[in-house]
């Protein structure tokens, strides 16, 4: 529609202006107050400084629960990108009726309130004896996950040739080399994608890893229980760690599945 | 002459860029009452643009438009007295048939009895009454098509504007579309503005053909002033299909422009002006002019026949394509190079064979001259 | 032979011999391609299978157990596997439990209107009234949704303190002369919280919504003489009705289950039904009760969006 309503695209530009700023503030005030050289949570910055990093990096308690926050991120991506490559492969060769089901069936945990599915693993663990653990947090991250890396993968064989396929077989390509040669490939830049989105999903989840962790905890865990004892800039700095690492795993998961191979 | 009518869409030196590319340049055309006008040329000519530019879509950087005399430039499309069918339909799918076109109704707040009345008709003449209470996505491509233009025609406006509707069906459909939404045009006398890249479908269904190629407006005329007397080399090939040679200028008498290219061989061309002696024009001839009798040099070349007009070129049949109703010979000629002649489809035993040599020939008023010296340019009888 | 042995779609589930009068009729079919289909079927299956049996394990069995365990009895800080009705008796019943629901659905309510409707104004107007920039816009969005979840929760708990950056803002500007306390502690800091981590998620499928209405359908209305508003209340607005719905639906539910934005961010009286989930599981251990308040929890908002969603339904129509 050619229209020049001036008035109307100042109004809407504060809008969006005003949103935005009201979406990213908190983050922005985290970080800003990270780096305040005194302990003062406000605004009145009175020094730049490192201090509360130093600090966080120093404490045996933050660094071993990175470790674990980054080893659960790592195996989350790797057992839902196992397992979400595989529903896909299986649900290509489906009828479209039964592939939408496959497809959108995982994505009921996406819906689904956190707490309950937090409580359910928590029970069923203790059900069948098994006791909390980063290992237990991880089982339920990667269903969270799951939904993800099918939506990724869904969209990725949307736009695959699968006619590829049949000019590789009639080529005298067998199933597991047509795989290895020309799906795998083909799916890569989809595949890493969904896999670093899974890794930002599970570095920033708490419900989970609250019910199901234990005493193995993660670094929101870390944040939660300090949180209780009253707020400082060094959990600023936890905030900011996990802040920056799940935008950056967030911003190269999208960079990395939009290098689609034509 | 005397009093002409007020045309129904007027274009002055319309013109559109898009960047540095002049999508549109100065198009001037008028839209006479009741008339089926089609915009014919290939993609990204800007006949789209120009459609989408009266509708009201794309604002122009030059000139004006006239809806019934009365200057549309600046007016929003909602506004203007034209409605558009749309190459994918655009039927809103969340609204039933009925609700898709009583639309435009609604708006104007007609009176629901006359509405229901006017949409109903509307319906029975593109030939889909009864599917009122249905939804869009319900319907089959062909009924789609009849819908959206049921939704444009019920307004009355006073052009219909078509972006390439039918290029979306299938070849039969197609063909039983053209010729119901020119009856259903005569019918109601609403002036079309019909945009297509199908040279065949333009013939068939204008009044008038307003051929477009890189943004401009080439030339206008009536289906058999634009096949027979191409105003330049573009709409010469555009439109139909041309066989081109080139021929240097041996002999000139009075408007025929000669080669004799030896052997008893004479081509014979029709030209505008003469042409100086010795010069090279380009010529084109369409297939269906070249005539095809069985001869050979050899045989020819004593018969003496000296009627002027006469062209003589011998050749050998090298491909024979048979289309059904048409057979399309391919003839290599020394001369000439490969000349195309389209011919009715004989008896087997009375067509010609691959192998057989032939004598083409002409008669030089369906020649045209697509380039030459000044002067000759582009010209035909 | 036929191409039967091709199995696209639900032909893979065709047995092979189960076409006794074409078989009879021809020769027999050359093993190779009968294998063959099972080999792809069983493929198929296997694949499947994998995340399938995942699932079902770590989705559906512990949501199971759960169910089972609110049946269970509480005894001496802790339960044993007697059955009893006692916990839904009193997650259904209990006056203080009913203060802290209709506590929750309130403010759960009001998120959810309120998340939608700036999140609905917000895509339109990257779409239809500043469309140059609807990409980089949306693009900061979807940036936004990654800033996490407690880290939202704590940032807002640090700017609406009595020394937070935004009593220190108010009182920098002389709004008001001693910092307000009532910004922390309070229903409006977990409403404020809420907004802030649900935007972005309202943003996203009313967003698609509107993406996926072609522009030259828009065209179309207005050909036929819509103004700009009358398109988008008889166009636009039908076409995203479901990405409304699935933004409110999921706005809802997440808010409904809400525990740790009351737990850090409002005060005694602030608490929502999760918290008490929470309390059971984590104090009382009283994990049947526990487990019987959240299942009737996700029941009701169930059946409340069912409710709505038909109302809209037998509205709109």
């Amino acid at each position: 529609m050619l229209r020049r309503w001036s008035g109307r695209k100042v109004g809407a530009g504060v809008y969006v202006a005003l949103v935005l700023i009201f979406l990213f503030a908190p983050l922005v005030v985290v970080v800003l107050i990270s780096f305040n050289a005194t302990s003062n949570m406000n605004l009145q910055v009175s020094g730049f400084s490192f201090r509360w990093y130093r600090q966080i990096a120093g404490d045996p308690l933050v660094v071993a629960a990175f470790g674990r926050t980054a080893l659960a991120a790592v195996a989350t991506a790797l057992v839902s990108g196992v397992l979400g490559l595989t529903g896909a492969l299986g649900a290509v060769r489906l009828t479209p009726r039964w592939r939408t089901a496959v497809f959108t069936i995982p994505l009921v945990p996406l819906a689904f309130p956190a707490l309950l599915f937090a409580v359910g693993l928590a029970t069923f663990y203790h059900a069948i004896g098994i006791g909390f653990s980063i290992w237990a947090t991880i089982a339920g991250h990667v269903i969270l996950a799951l939904p993800f890396v099918f939506l990724v993968l869904g969209a990725a064989l949307e736009r695959f040739r699968f006619s590829l396929l049949d000019a590789a077989r009639d080529l005298g390509a067998g199933s597991f080399t047509i795989f290895r040669t020309i799906t795998l490939p083909l799916l890569r830049p989809a595949i890493l994608g969904a896999m670093l989105l899974s890794m930002a999903i599970s570095v920033d989840e708490f419900v989970i890893a609250f019910f199901t962790a234990g005493s193995q905890q993660t670094l929101p865990l870390v944040l939660y229980g300090r949180i209780n004892l009253g707020v400082n800039p060094g959990l600023n700095a936890i905030g900011s760690v996990l802040l920056v690492l799940t935008m950056a795993l967030a911003f190269m998961a999208a960079r990395v599945s939009v290098l689609e191979v034509p | 002459m005397n009093d002409s009518p007020v045309p129904v869409v007027q274009m002055d030196r319309l013109t559109k860029y898009f960047g540095s590319v002049t999508a549109v340049g100065n198009v001037c055309l008028e839209i006479r009452e009741g008339e089926f006008f089609s915009l014919l040329g290939p993609s990204g000519c800007g006949k789209s643009t120009t459609l989408r530019m009266v509708a009201g879509f794309e604002e122009p950087d030059r000139g004006s438009i006239f809806i019934q005399g009365a200057d549309v430039t600046g007016i929003l499309a909602n506004k203007r007295n034209a409605n558009m069918v749309f190459q994918n339909y655009e039927l809103f799918p969340h609204m039933t048939v009925f609700e898709n076109v009583s639309y435009g109704l609604k708006i104007k707040r007609v009176p629901k009895g006359e509405a229901r009345r006017r949409t109903q008709a509307m319906l029975e003449t593109v030939g889909v009454g009864g599917l009122e209470n249905r939804k869009a996505s319900q319907l089959s491509g062909g009924q789609r098509q009849r819908v959206a233009l049921a939704r444009a025609l019920v307004n009355e406006p006073a052009v219909l504007l078509l972006d390439e509707p039918l290029s979306a069906l299938d070849a039969k459909l197609r063909k039983r579309m053209q010729l119901e939404l020119k009856a259903i045009q005569s019918s109601l006398g609403t002036a079309f503005i019909y945009v297509t890249h199908d040279q065949e479908e333009a013939l068939l269904m204008s009044d008038r053909i307003g051929i477009m190629n890189r943004g401009e407006l080439l030339q206008v005329g009536t289906p058999r002033e634009i096949y027979e007397s191409p105003g330049n080399p573009f709409v010469a090939d555009f439109v139909g299909s041309l066989n081109e040679f080139p021929m240097r200028v041996d002999e000139v008498a009075g408007l025929r422009a000669i080669a004799r290219p030896g052997d008893g061989q004479r081509v014979t061309v029709g030209v505008a002006t003469p042409p100086p002696a010795d010069s090279v024009l380009q010529v084109a001839i369409r297939p269906e002019r070249v005539q095809l009798t069985r001869g050979t040099a050899a045989g020819d070349a004593g018969t003496a026949d000296p009627d002027a007009s006469e062209c003589r070129v011998f050749g050998v049949v090298a491909e024979v394509m048979y289309l059904g109703p048409l057979t399309h010979y391919l003839v290599d000629t020394p001369a000439l190079g490969r000349i195309v002649s389209q011919q009715v489809s004989e008896r087997r035993e009375a067509s010609f064979s691959t192998g057989e040599q032939v004598v083409l020939s002409w008669d030089p008023e369906a020649t045209f001259v697509l380039s030459g010296p000044a002067g000759v340019d582009g010209e035909a009888l | 032979m036929t191409q039967q042995a091709q199995p696209v779609a639900g032909e893979a589930a065709t047995p092979e011999g189960g076409r006794p009068g074409r078989q009879g009729s021809e020769a027999r079919p050359p093993r190779r391609r009968t294998s063959n289909a099972r080999r792809r079927r069983v493929g198929t299956t296997l694949l499947l299978a994998t995340p399938a049996a995942y699932f079902v394990i770590l989705f559906v069995v512990p949501l199971a157990v759960l169910v089972v365990y609110s049946f269970f009895t509480y005894q001496n800080f802790n339960f044993i596997p007697k059955f009893t009705w006692a916990n839904y008796v009193q997650a259904l019943t209990d006056p203080a439990l009913r203060v802290f629901y209709f506590r929750t659905l309130r403010i759960a309510l009001g998120v959810s209107v309120a998340v939608v409707v700036v999140s609905y104004f917000f895509s339109h107007i990257l779409m239809y009234v500043l469309p140059g920039a609807k990409r980089i816009l949306f693009f900061l969005v979807l940036v936004s949704l990654f800033g996490g979840y407690l880290v939202r929760i704590y940032a807002w708990r640090t700017i609406l303190g009595r020394d937070g950056a935004l009593n220190d803002l108010l009182i920098h500007t002389h709004v008001v002369s001693h910092p307000a306390s009532f910004l922390l502690n309070s229903n409006f800091a977990i409403a404020v919280a809420m907004l802030n981590y649900l935007i972005p998620l309202g943003v996203l499928p009313i967003f698609s919504a509107m993406q996926n209405i072609s522009p030259h359908l828009l065209e179309a209305a207005e050909d036929l003489g819509a103004s700009r508003l009358r398109t988008v209340r008889t166009i636009v607005l039908p076409l995203t009705t479901r990405g409304l719905r699935a933004a409110f639906a999921f706005c809802f539910i997440a808010t409904m289950a809400e525990w740790v934005t009351p737990q850090l961010l409002g005060g005694p009286l602030d608490q929502f039904v999760g918290n008490q989930v929470l309390y059971e599981f984590g104090e009382t251990l009283n994990w049947p009760l526990g487990a019987a308040i959240a299942l009737t929890l996700i029941a009701s908002v169930v059946a409340l969006l069912g409710i709505l969603f038909g109302l809209l339904r037998l509205v709109t129509r």
